[in-house]
């Protein structure tokens, strides 16, 4: 299960992104397509993609992560290790590419 | 007196005198007192005696009567042929009625007419022969005569014009006794054809094998009239469906000598509702979501049963109420909702309870609590129909149309509802059971998961391993609160079994048979964890793609372990005690309630009197948990099962690594039952896994050396948890700010979660020289 929430700042100067749970399967499709909706939106706003409570991400999950983080002035907010390696890995990846 | 040689003889006259003389009498009386007009004329028709009726009816005294022609008391234009009838009757002398088919008039001295029935009787005389006539007023009878002649005539055009309907008469035994052109029209038969014949050939083959034409002139001769509709037959062999009533025609005695009948043919309304309800069969089979039936139900019935408002109600049995979906118009605007309504005191609840239509012509004025019919009047609908749905002899719902018309509705509208409602009550409980067959399938599904992810946790405490006095104690107290219902919170350290002991009291409880259901509050993100308790829908929330059973709901009728429930947000914990109490649940994104019948234990770490007291949990949920509190002692406590649990843990692992060990030396259990375990249970099982891993041989080797190793890093950390106040500070703010996602200000920044101003937060951060890099990962 995977709960997505996009908060804006005051001013809506920068966007949340909050990701809860697990991002695999269905639900990393489910990202990409609320993503989807959501990128036009954005315009130039910062965004900040909250992962200190995903719990799990299998490769589709990073994918899309690795393509939100690739297209946008974003930043993570990782908390918890599993999630600071997870924000590190995505980070290195869209980098790469 | 003359008298006869005979006594007999002369009694005999005497008694014939006294007769003669009373008759004279009598018709001495009679002459003066009738009725009628009487007349005495002669051969000649002079007047030679009359009555007082007489010269009352003719406007002449009896004076100007006598002497005077009968011929002046006879309008002219009689009068012609008068001398001839007269001469006539004095050859052929008789009494005689000259009335009725003659239609005779009397002419008054001022002229004026009268209709009168006339009785002629000659009489003979010494002097000749001479007539009595009587002459009778017959101008109201003539009225009556006329009145009823003019109304059976205006009856009659009424009855031919009419080509809707078929109106007949049949005699008692049921023979066509009139026919109308309708009734042509509609059966095919001319009067010719029919007229004398049985009505019984209107009847379909299987009516008449079912004795249906005598039941319906029993039935109308029993109640006076019946209404009824079926199939009939024309003469050409085709059926129509017929609306009929028929009803009894009696004498004055009141015995039967007929029946009046009327037949219409309803075969297009028939067939129009046959479509409505093929075309709602198809739209109900269709459809398996209860809400949208509504919406297919009106559409259909809208062309037979006009109606600006429908709803259809369903049985809510936890609630003992109905759950009623309305649809209406309002402005041109469709209006929909749903309201409870209680089953006494509304029509709808009505319509249920007594299984018979409910037809209102104006609501307002019918006498339900306003509560009851707001849905209703709110949308401006002034009359009702309802009807209970019923399928398989049980009621489970109703179904409405209303309208803004006054007394749009009557019997017929509510037979043709009653009628879509057996189909509608068919579909409702295909789509209740299909949705219950789908959410238990859900719920399946989704137990299997679970329970596939259960079997592969490894739950190596298979049982309760232990003698001493602290276990046994515990498991008494396991022993008693298992078979109540009593939640029941477990506290003790990490590792000391809790989850074992909570699956020991669902075991032992009589909810063995059911699940047993588990959730740790501290592994599932604080966002997720409502919908992981409580369930949600599809599209409850940004990533709900599909409907999730909550654990709540899993548990139904078995047990729920909710594990370190002092993790549990603050905001949730209301909701998880008013689902405690209320024992139903709504899942996120819906509002229907669920009942849950959950037994719950909870267990924690944590000291839940503390977080009360410094307001980190809720004491109503505390106190509502702490029903039966059970403390599971740690292993320092029960150092006389540390051996016990050797050879447990050393046997289970060695059997499932294909080891044999049958050996633990002394040295190393004492060293064992010494050391504190501060992961009690749970860091004796893993020393032990990687001890069997490590034996060579028959004899366990423990290494002893990382306990002692454990110990000075426990010193050392014990050490490092002592730094200096700056570094100290400097990592409080850190982990605030980690945990507020780098915000500092606004209610949920670091500076609020520190209780300091924003100002202050920035320029101690400043001073203690923390960089954004320090708490947030960016590229």
């Amino acid at each position: 299960m995977l709960r997505i929430t996009i908060n804006e700042s005051e001013g809506g100067a920068a966007k949340r992104l909050i990701l809860e749970g697990r991002i695999a399967g269905p639900w990393a499709e489910e990202l990409d397509r609320v993503w989807v909706e959501a990128a036009p939106r954005l315009g130039s706003s910062k965004l900040t993609i909250d992962v200190r409570d995903v719990t799990y991400a299998d490769a589709a999950g990073k994918n899309v992560l690795v393509k939100i983080f690739s297209q946008v002035d974003a930043e993570f907010v990782a908390g918890p290790l599993q999630a600071h390696d997870l924000a590190t890995e995505i980070i290195k990846k869209s980098q790469q590419a | 007196m003359h008298l006869s040689d005979s006594p007999e003889k002369d009694a005999a006259a005497g008694t014939e005198q006294r007769a003669s003389e009373v008759a004279l009498a009598a018709l001495e009386n009679l002459y003066e007192v009738s009725p009628d007009a009487i007349f005495v004329t002669d051969a000649h028709g002079v007047i030679r005696a009359a009555n007082p009726r007489a010269a009352e009816l003719f406007g002449h005294s009896q004076a100007e009567l006598i002497g005077q022609s009968v011929e002046n008391l006879v309008p002219q234009r009689f009068r012609g042929r008068h001398p001839e009838h007269r001469e006539n009757y004095q050859a052929h002398p008789r009494m005689r009625q000259m009335g009725a088919a003659l239609n005779l008039y009397g002419l008054r001295k001022d002229g004026t007419e009268f209709p009168v029935d006339i009785l002629l009787k000659p009489i003979a005389t010494p002097d000749g022969p001479l007539v009595l006539s009587f002459v009778r007023d017959v101008t109201e009878q003539r009225e009556a005569t006329e009145a009823l002649r003019r109304a059976d005539q205006q009856f009659r055009s009424i009855v031919e014009s009419v080509s809707e309907y078929a109106i007949y008469l049949l005699d008692k035994d049921g023979s066509v006794a009139t026919w109308n052109p309708g009734a042509e029209r509609i059966k095919g038969y001319t009067s010719d054809e029919i007229l004398g014949g049985n009505y019984a050939r209107f009847f379909t083959h299987e009516d008449i094998e079912r004795g249906r034409p005598a039941e319906l002139l029993r039935l109308a001769a029993e109640r006076g009239r019946v209404e009824g509709e079926g199939w009939r037959v024309r003469k050409d062999g085709s059926r129509f469906w017929a609306n009929v009533v028929m009803t009894a025609v009696h004498d004055l005695t009141g015995a039967v000598t007929g029946y009046v009948k009327i037949t219409r043919d309803f075969t297009d309304r028939k067939r129009a509702e046959e479509a409505v309800l093929l075309q709602l069969s198809s739209a109900l089979l269709a459809t398996v979501d209860v809400r949208a039936l509504l919406g297919a139900i009106s559409a259909s019935l809208r062309e037979v049963l006009p109606h600006d408002c429908a709803t259809l109600g369903l049985l809510e049995q936890d609630r003992n109420t109905l759950l009623v979906q309305f649809l209406g118009e309002d402005s041109e605007q469709e209006q929909r909702g749903e309201v409870h309504l209680s089953l006494h005191g509304s029509p709808a609840g009505q319509a249920f309870r007594t299984r018979e239509p409910v037809l209102v012509s104006r609501l307002e004025d019918a006498g339900y609590p306003a509560d009851g019919i707001r849905h209703l009047t709110a949308l401006g609908m002034k009359a009702c129909c309802w009807v209970p749905l019923i399928h398989r002899g049980e009621a489970v719902g109703t179904m409405m149309v209303g309208s803004r018309l006054e007394g749009a509705y009557g019997e017929k509208d509510a037979a043709m509802l009653k009628q879509v409602a057996g189909q509608v009550a068919m579909a409702v409980s295909n789509a209740v059971a299909f949705r219950q067959i789908a959410e238990l399938r859900d719920k399946l599904n989704q137990e299997k998961q679970y329970l596939e992810h259960e079997i592969n946790l490894e739950h190596n405490f298979e049982d309760i391993v232990g003698e001493s006095t602290g276990l046994r104690s515990v498991l008494r107290q396991i022993e008693t609160v298992a078979p109540t219902d009593a939640t029941v919170l477990i506290q003790g350290e990490t590792g000391t079994g809790k989850e074992l002991l909570a699956r020991a009291l669902h075991r032992l409880s009589p909810r063995n048979g059911r699940t047993f259901v588990k959730l740790n509050c501290a592994a599932i993100p604080a966002g997720l964890l409502e919908s992981e308790l409580f369930g949600h829908e599809k599209g409850a929330f940004t990533g709900a793609i599909a409907r999730k059973i909550g654990r709540l709901e899993l548990a139904h009728e078995g047990t729920l372990f909710l594990d370190e429930i002092g993790e549990m947000p603050l905001d949730l914990q209301p909701k998880l005690l008013r689902a405690l109490q209320e024992r139903e649940i709504e899942r996120l994104g819906s509002n229907r309630p669920i009942p849950v019948n959950v037994r719950l234990i909870a267990a924690t770490n944590r000291d839940l009197t503390q977080m009360v007291a410094e307001k980190q949990f809720r004491s109503d949920l505390f106190y509502r948990l702490k029903v039966f509190p059970v403390f599971a002692p740690p292993l320092r406590e029960r150092v006389d099962d540390i051996p016990v649990l050797v050879r447990h843990f050393v046997a289970a692992h060695s059997r499932r690594m294909g080891r044999t060990i049958d050996t633990i030396p002394e040295e190393t259990m004492q060293t064992l039952m010494r050391w504190s375990w501060p992961g009690n249970i749970r860091e004796l099982e893993n020393l032990l896994e990687r001890a069997v891993i490590l034996t060579r041989g028959s004899v366990l080797y423990v290494p002893l050396a990382e306990l002692e190793l454990a110990e000075e890093e426990e010193a050392e950390i014990e050490e490092a948890e002592a730094p200096t106040l700056l570094a100290a500070e400097r990592e409080h703010i850190l982990r605030a700010l980690r945990e507020a996602g780098g915000q500092i200000g606004g209610p949920d920044g670091a500076a609020a979660k520190l209780g300091l101003k924003r100002t202050t937060l920035n320029s101690k951060i400043k001073k203690l020289g923390i960089e954004r890099s320090d708490y947030m990962t960016s590229r």
